[in-house]
Parts: C-alpha cells; sequence; structure tokens
C-alpha cells in the first residue's frame, strides 16, 4: 500500500497526476479521430509549430500558451487550407511546414540576448512543476474541447468516416474540418506543460492506437483508449517515482507497451488469438493500412 | 421528360449523328428547368487544371431512374459530385431540386463508390446507417426512438436487419453496398446519387437493390446512378445518359444504348458483334483518385 | 602566470596549445605592445558575461571584452554561434573558467583557427580550497569559484598578470586598475560575511537550484542542504523531488533559491511543497540587467536576497 500511498503524500505528486490523466483523457479523446482520420504526422506537425509561439510568447512577454495557442491554432488552420489547396503531397507540405515552423522557433530562441528561463524544458514537459492555476487552466481549456467533442461527435464521426457523403448530405465537412484541427492544436497546447512538444503526439496517437486494436465499435474505442491513456498517466507517473526517472517520458512508454501488448496477445489482433482460431485476423483487422 | 426524335437543332457537329438524343432540356430549358430535380446547363468542370466535364447540359426529372454510363475517366463520378455539390461547376449553372448544389443537402443522398471507404473503420452497419440520420438531427441531438424505427426499416428493406452490431469490414461486397443503400434510405432523400451501386455485386443482389430504387423512383424520388454494367442500365434502367467528357446521349435506356452511340461513347474499348456490343472495359476496375480523395483497398486475405 | 605557472589550455585545446602558450610567453618577453587592429585596445573574449566583467573592469577602457555566453545565457549547455566562432577567431585574448564549466571553448578555438592565448581563470589557483561535484575523492571540482568574491579576487589577479605584460608601457595603469578592483572586491568580500552574519546561525540553511554556490556559502557561513538539478538540463524525478522536500524538512533549510536563468518551476515546486518561500531570481553563472550588470551588482544582489529571505 505505501508503494500507492506514499507519493500521494507529495502535493506535488497529486497535482502531477491529476494533470497527466486530464491531459491522458482529453488527448484519447480528441486523438481517436486522429487516428481515424489517419492524420498522426499532422498532430505531430502542429505540436513543432507551438514552439515558436512558446518563444514569441517569451520575447513579448504575454504567457507561453497564449503564444502556443495562436501558432499552434495557426499552423493547423494553414494545415488544413494546404491539404485542400495545394498541388504537392499533403504529407510533403505537412513536412516542409513541419521543419519549418520547429527551425523558426529555434531561430527566435537563438535571437534572444536576455533570460531565456529554461524555454527548452516545452520540449519534454515540466509534468512535475505543474501548478495549481496550470491545473485550473487545463481543466478549462480540456473541458472545452471535450463539450465541442461532446456537441459535434457524430458530425465528427460521419465527416470522418465518409467525408463525401457527409458533405453532399449537408454537413459543413471543411468547416468541421477546420474546427477539429483547432481542437488538435487546443490539446496540443494544454498537454506542452505536462508531455512537451516532442513526445505529444503520443499522447494523443498510442491510447486510440492501442484502442483500435481492441474494439470494432467507435463509442467503445473512444472509451477504451481514455481508460488507457489514464491508466497509464498514472502508472506511468508512479513507476517514475519509483525508478526516479523522467515522468513524461516513462507514461509515453508505458502507452507504448500497453500498445505492443495488446498487438502481440490481444483478443482480435494477436498472435495467441490468431493461432487460436487457426485463421487470419481477416480484413478488417488489418492494421496501417495504406490509403493509396 | 418527354422524347421527341424529330426535335434536332444543336451545337455539337460530333452529335449530329445522334439528334433523337438530345435532351429535351436543350431545347426548352426554363421549362425542364421548372420541374427538374437537376438541371445543368453549359457545365465544365475538373480538378485543378484538369478538364473531366465539358458543356453538360442534362435535365432529369422526378421520379426518374438514370443511370450514367461510360468508360472509365469519363466523368461518370465527376457527374455525381457536381449534382452532390462536392464540386464547383467552373462554367454553366447547376440546380439541384430547384436551386444551388448544396442549398437542399438534406434532401440528396449520395453513396460513394467502395474504394472510398475505409472498411477498416471502428464502425458498424447499424452505426453506418443511422449516419443518414445525422445531418437531420443536426448537433447536440442525440438519434431517438424515431431515428431508431427508420434505421430500422431500411435495414429491414435492403435485408440486413440482425447485422446491426457487424463492423462494415466483416461484411461482403454485397452487404456492404446492401447497407450504405440503407443509409441513403434512411436519410429520406428526393435525391439519391449513388457512384457504382451495383459494381462487384451478386446477382441476387443486384436485383434486390434494383427493385429497391425502381419502387423509389415510382414514389417519385428521383435515383441517378453511375454503372459499368450495361446489360444492368438496359434492362432496370427506365433512362440512360452515356458520358465520354461530354453527355454523349440521353434518353430512354431501349434508344439510347445502340451500338452506334456506344461506339461513340467507348471508342475503341467497344466490341459490336451482329446486334451485341461488349464494352472492353474492367468493370471492377475504378477510375482514377482524384485531388482529394483516398482510396481503401483490402489487404489480400491470406 | 600567477606564480610563474603555465598557461592552462583548455582540455581539448591539443598541441595547439603548447603554441599558444609559446606565443603569450614571446609577446610577453618582447615587451612590445599586443597587436592592435582594432585601434588601440586588446581584443578580450571571455566565456561568460562575469569573467567578462572582471576582465573590463581591471582593463578599463584599453581592452575590448566581449562575453561569449549572452548575458542570460546558459553557460553549461552553451553552444557558440558563427558570430561567436568569429568573435574567437579575431580575439587577441581569450579568458575562461576551466574545471568542466565552458570546456566547449576548446572546439571552438580549434573550430575557428585561432591563435589567442587561452587562460583559464579558475584552473590551479593558489590559496584556493577546491570542492569536489560529488563528495567521493577523484571527482571533478565544482567550477563555480567566483561566487566567493575572495576567489574572484584571485581571478583578477590572474588577469593583472596576463594583460599587464601585454599592454607593454600600458602596464602600469593596469595594475593600478588592477590593484583599485582588487580593494573593491575586498571590501565586497567583508560587506557579504556581515550582511550574512546579520542572519541567525540556525537560520542559514538553503537550497539552490544547480550546484552553483558552496564556495558562497562556504565563504559566507551557509548550509546548502539540497540542490533541485544535479546537472543542468537534467531535471530531477518525483522520487527525487519528494526526497528532496524530505532532506529540507529534516534539515530546516528557511528558503528555495532560483537561478535567473533557469525555469522558476521546479524551484517553485519544491518550495511549496515544503512550505518554505522562494527566491526565483539569484545571479550565478550570468549578469543580467543593472542592478546585476557587473560582478559586484551580483553579488549584492544575491546576498541581498538571500538576507531578505533568510531573516524574514
Amino acid at each position: 500500500m505505501d508503494f500507492v500511498l506514499e507519493p500521494l503524500a507529495s502535493a506535488f505528486f497529486v497535482r502531477a497526476l491529476l494533470a497527466a490523466a486530464l491531459v491522458g483523457l482529453v488527448c484519447a479523446v480528441v486523438g481517436t479521430y486522429v487516428v481515424l482520420k489517419g492524420i498522426a504526422f499532422i498532430g505531430d506537425a502542429i505540436s513543432h509549430a507551438a514552439f515558436p509561439g512558446v518563444v514569441a510568447a517569451f520575447i513579448i512577454g504575454v504567457p507561453y500558451y497564449l503564444g502556443a495557442a495562436v501558432a499552434a491554432v495557426g499552423t493547423s488552420l494553414a494545415i488544413g487550407v494546404v491539404t485542400r489547396r495545394a498541388r504537392i503531397r499533403t504529407d510533403t507540405a505537412i513536412g516542409v511546414l513541419f521543419a519549418g515552423t520547429f527551425a523558426f522557433g529555434v531561430f527566435l530562441y537563438s535571437t534572444i540576448e536576455g533570460y531565456v528561463a529554461d524555454l527548452f524544458s516545452f520540449l519534454f514537459g515540466q509534468l512535475l512543476s505543474t501548478s495549481v492555476e496550470d491545473l485550473v487552466a487545463l481543466a478549462l481549456l480540456g473541458g472545452l474541447v471535450l463539450a465541442t467533442v461532446a456537441i459535434l461527435w457524430k458530425e465528427l464521426l460521419y465527416a470522418t468516416f465518409d467525408p463525401l457523403g457527409a458533405a453532399a448530405s449537408g454537413l459543413r465537412v471543411e468547416w468541421l474540418e477546420m474546427l477539429f484541427l483547432a481542437l488538435v492544436a487546443l490539446t496540443i497546447v494544454i498537454s506542452l506543460q505536462a508531455i512537451g512538444i516532442i513526445l505529444v503526439v503520443a499522447m494523443l496517437v498510442t491510447p486510440a492506437a492501442t484502442a483500435q486494436l481492441l474494439t470494432v465499435r467507435f463509442g467503445r474505442m473512444m472509451a477504451t483508449g481514455v481508460v488507457l491513456a489514464i491508466a497509464a498517466s498514472i502508472t506511468g507517473l508512479y513507476l517514475s517515482y519509483w525508478l526516479d526517472v523522467a515522468s513524461g517520458a516513462t507514461i509515453v512508454l508505458v502507452q507504448t507497451a500497453f500498445f505492443l501488448a495488446v498487438l502481440v496477445v490481444g483478443p482480435r489482433t494477436g498472435w495467441l488469438a490468431r493461432r487460436r482460431t487457426g485463421r487470419s485476423a481477416g480484413p478488417d483487422m488489418t492494421i496501417g493500412r495504406r490509403r493509396t | 421528360m418527354s422524347f421527341d426524335p424529330h426535335d434536332h437543332p444543336h451545337d455539337h457537329p460530333a452529335e449530329r449523328q445522334l439528334p433523337s438524343l438530345e435532351p429535351e432540356a436543350v431545347h426548352h430549358p426554363e421549362h425542364a428547368r421548372h420541374h427538374a430535380s437537376v438541371w445543368m446547363s453549359g457545365v465544365t468542370t475538373g480538378y485543378d487544371d484538369r478538364t473531366a466535364l465539358e458543356d453538360v447540359d442534362l435535365a432529369v426529372d422526378p421520379g426518374t431512374l438514370l443511370a450514367i454510363v461510360g468508360p472509365n475517366g469519363a466523368g461518370k463520378s465527376t457527374l455525381l459530385k457536381l449534382m452532390a455539390g462536392l464540386l464547383p461547376p467552373w462554367h454553366g449553372r447547376v440546380e439541384i431540386l430547384g436551386d444551388a448544389p448544396g442549398r437542399h443537402a438534406r434532401r440528396v443522398a449520395y453513396v460513394p463508390q467502395a474504394e472510398l471507404v475505409d472498411w477498416a473503420f471502428p464502425v458498424t452497419v447499424g452505426d453506418v446507417v443511422m449516419m443518414g440520420r445525422y445531418p437531420g438531427l443536426g448537433p447536440w441531438r442525440r438519434p431517438g426512438a424515431t431515428d431508431r424505427r427508420v434505421v430500422d426499416a431500411a435495414l429491414d428493406k435492403v435485408g440486413m436487419r440482425g447485422h446491426e452490431a457487424t463492423q462494415i469490414g466483416r461484411l461482403s461486397g454485397g452487404q456492404r453496398r446492401r447497407v450504405f443503400l440503407a443509409r441513403a434510405l434512411a436519410a429520406d432523400p428526393e435525391l439519391y446519387l449513388l457512384d457504382e451501386p451495383v459494381t462487384g455485386v451478386d446477382a441476387t443482389t443486384q436485383e434486390d437493390l434494383m427493385d429497391i430504387l425502381e419502387e423509389e423512383a415510382r414514389a417519385g424520388k428521383t435515383v441517378i446512378a453511375t454503372t459499368h454494367d450495361l446489360a444492368c442500365a438496359a434492362q432496370r434502367f427506365q433512362k440512360v445518359a452515356t458520358v465520354n467528357r461530354r453527355i454523349v446521349a440521353h434518353g430512354p435506356s431501349s434508344l439510347v444504348l445502340d451500338p452506334e452511340v456506344l461506339a461513340k461513347t467507348y471508342g475503341g474499348h467497344l466490341l459490336v458483334l451482329g446486334d451485341k456490343a461488349m464494352v472492353l472495359d474492367d468493370a471492377h476496375h475504378h477510375d482514377q483518385p482524384e485531388e482529394g480523395e483516398s482510396h481503401f483497398h483490402e489487404g489480400a486475405p491470406r | 602566470m600567477s606564480g610563474g605557472r603555465p598557461l592552462r589550455r583548455p582540455r581539448h585545446g591539443g598541441s595547439a596549445g603548447l603554441l599558444l602558450a609559446l606565443a603569450v610567453t614571446v609577446s610577453a618577453c618582447g615587451g612590445g605592445p599586443a597587436p592592435t587592429s582594432a585601434g588601440d585596445t586588446l581584443r578580450v573574449v571571455a566565456t561568460t558575461t562575469v569573467l567578462a566583467d572582471l576582465v573590463r573592469q581591471v582593463g578599463g577602457a584599453d581592452v575590448t571584452v566581449t562575453s561569449m555566453v549572452p548575458k542570460g545565457g546558459e553557460v553549461h549547455t552553451f553552444d557558440p554561434s558563427p558570430s561567436d566562432l568569429r568573435a574567437v577567431a579575431s580575439a587577441d585574448l581569450i579568458f575562461m573558467n576551466g574545471l568542466g564549466l565552458d570546456d566547449w571553448l576548446g572546439d571552438a578555438v580549434t573550430d575557428s583557427g585561432s591563435s589567442a592565448p587561452v587562460i583559464a581563470l579558475g584552473e590551479d589557483l593558489s590559496g584556493v580550497t577546491y570542492q569536489p561535484v560529488d563528495p567521493e575523492p577523484g571527482e571533478p571540482v565544482n567550477p563555480h569559484l567566483w561566487l566567493d568574491a575572495g576567489y574572484a579576487a584571485r581571478y583578477v589577479e590572474r588577469i593583472v598578470e596576463t594583460l599587464a605584460p601585454i599592454e607593454g608601457e600600458r602596464s602600469a595603469r593596469i595594475r593600478a586598475g588592477g590593484d583599485a578592483y582588487l580593494q573593491r572586491l575586498a571590501d565586497l568580500d567583508g560587506w557579504a560575511l556581515a550582511r550574512i552574519a546579520e542572519i541567525p546561525e540556525e537560520d542559514r540553511v538553503i537550497v539552490s537550484f544547480h550546484e552553483a554556490f558552496p564556495y558562497f556559502a562556504e565563504a559566507y557561513g551557509l548550509t546548502i542542504a539540497g540542490i533541485i538539478v544535479g546537472a543542468p538540463g537534467q531535471d530531477p524525478s518525483a522520487g527525487e523531488i519528494a526526497r528532496l522536500v524530505d532532506a529540507i524538512r529534516a534539515s530546516g533549510a528557511r528558503a528555495v533559491f532560483g537561478e535567473a536563468q533557469f525555469s522558476p518551476d521546479l524551484a517553485r515546486t519544491v518550495a511549496d511543497e515544503a512550505g518554505i518561500p522562494v527566491v526565483t531570481d539569484l545571479y550565478s553563472d550570468t549578469l543580467g540587467d543593472p542592478p546585476v550588470d557587473s560582478y559586484e551588482g551580483m553579488i549584492r544582489w544575491d546576498v541581498d536576497r538571500v538576507v531578505d529571505a533568510l531573516d524574514g
């Protein structure tokens, strides 16, 4: 019991636990659509694009999340336009934006002559430094994201599953797409403090991808993703406490372990299941189906 | 639309051999326009710089069961997308249900080609059919008892009751088309736009689906479907429009589907033996992916 | 230099170091003025703003000093830019701290092709008790000597000994400037000692952000109960924070001191957890804006912050 209770005696640990669970929850909900849309790369691009925003906010002297939000949402909308209008391949365009925005952040960073106050901590996050104000902001912005999904879940689902059919039947698919990218951006912004720019894409993608291996129903996939994400946050944070290792990275590693475990022994995709039934998992269970 | 074989002024010399097949809309545009479910005049469109359709005139009356036929890349799907408001015209005018495309989108049901659907997506048969109800519900509202009744009725009609909880990837090709038709039925539309609804399905499914579409047309709904299957178009559709970048011919299926028209529509892809025409065209081969489209291919079963 | 010792080379200096040492000897023995392509002043590059200020105080108008790590920059993890390499390449003289603080200078000197002499101010000083980074013997020593004003005076003596011979006829002025500055440092040292003595002895226990203050603490009678980050850039784990908080409670430390060039969040977290006040803007490795724009200003600032926090 000490194993569980001892860390809880520290208020900072409890705050970190709440923050990690909340970030896991919001990321898993939004990540379900990210995985189904196949836009993990866009998520990574948006998170890197937040860096120049953080640095610029520091230079101007406004709170970091304002800068991060402006940069991330701006980039997400730019990606939305580029994927629709540009005549080059989408992943190429995003690769250009991704590296370009991050390089701009490093460039801005290197122009700062004054106190840089450790801006690089945003690359890996500072979960353990979560303050009460951070938690409040996290709850408010995360609540905003969750409320938006709660209102528009079916429209987002239809537009994700069959954008042509949805648009033809009157859903404003372009608008939903832009709104969704903005939700991804907002989710990333609230995850920066806890997880950091480099690893936030794992929070978005890994629990939802694991859940997709476990269920064929959308609602269950989202619920499973949320449970996995929160479980990984709690397990990862405890592990980091007892093993003296970095908390954000440990959480992501636990998520990855969940994913690999399900991949190997999962009831639908695992090799155990295949050996038991003596047949292939079937086309609907193929992982990583390519869009051609 | 009445069919008048003696009325044949037109602009395109190439079409002079087929005067009898010119749509009436060209001659009495305003008259046709008021009744038509679909009305197009001088429409050109395409993707990026590539023109896919040129100078299309077409009027489709309510209650029509219309097949759009033509070779791969002829613009059949493009024509449907134009009607669905998924693609803007570059030139010319399009009116759907009496207004600009998209204006009455909730009275339109569009079913994409099977290749455009991600069959691994974690949705069940029931989920997909319920999507037909979403646009009418709007945000905030969750599907209620009425919606569930409508979904059940649609599933009944296509013979898929009892499969509600099945993930769509586990269905056969024919079952998949049935489910998507059920989604269209659940939306209770006035205009059905179906891209290859009977391609690659077994004969029973084809008959069942065509029976349903016929019934909808009889009930006054307009049904427009692309198809590769000339025999099906000839036997089951009331009217046919042949497309090859332009509307080559449009009229009753029995008149349109003659060797001369087909030769003109299909060019070298048509083999005419006596009075029988055979299209040398892979019916299962879909058009090239267009800008912004993703095609999903099944992994080969092991 | 001081005590006739040969110049210490940066660790990565290699054999070029010997040549550079000879270059100093030659110019020193030649007695002529140093090459002065930038007007009449000697171009000096220092690795940090603190060292640059010490050189400036001694050399006055006779030297032009630039610092490689900018004001507010982080010296341990510094990565020189092309303009830094250009400054090194055109420098007449380079000062570093040594002892592992600014080892990257060795690569910078090699990369820039500079032939300027490099003087490590912190290494092999006489009359200095070096403290190991870890209690274990054989570990590297802590490089932050300058935070003891008495040890900073040793740096200044070495600067004077380096500059005076090179500057030829101006050497008298350099020595006079050095003497005056040494006097001010002695006054500063005494002032700091007296100021901290105002704090009751049992309250003179602090937690510092990184391993920068052992000499400061030793000189002025403080006890460091714990350190938040072992190495800059390597954040502590949850377990380490929890143990640090326990150590703080056990030791009765009165305040946590963050440093201006690091994020204040961690210091704040630890202090909140331990229920003691936090000061987030101590200066250690870098100078800042006035009044912290000189070495003396920095020591006064730090001492005042410590006294304010502990003597409350």
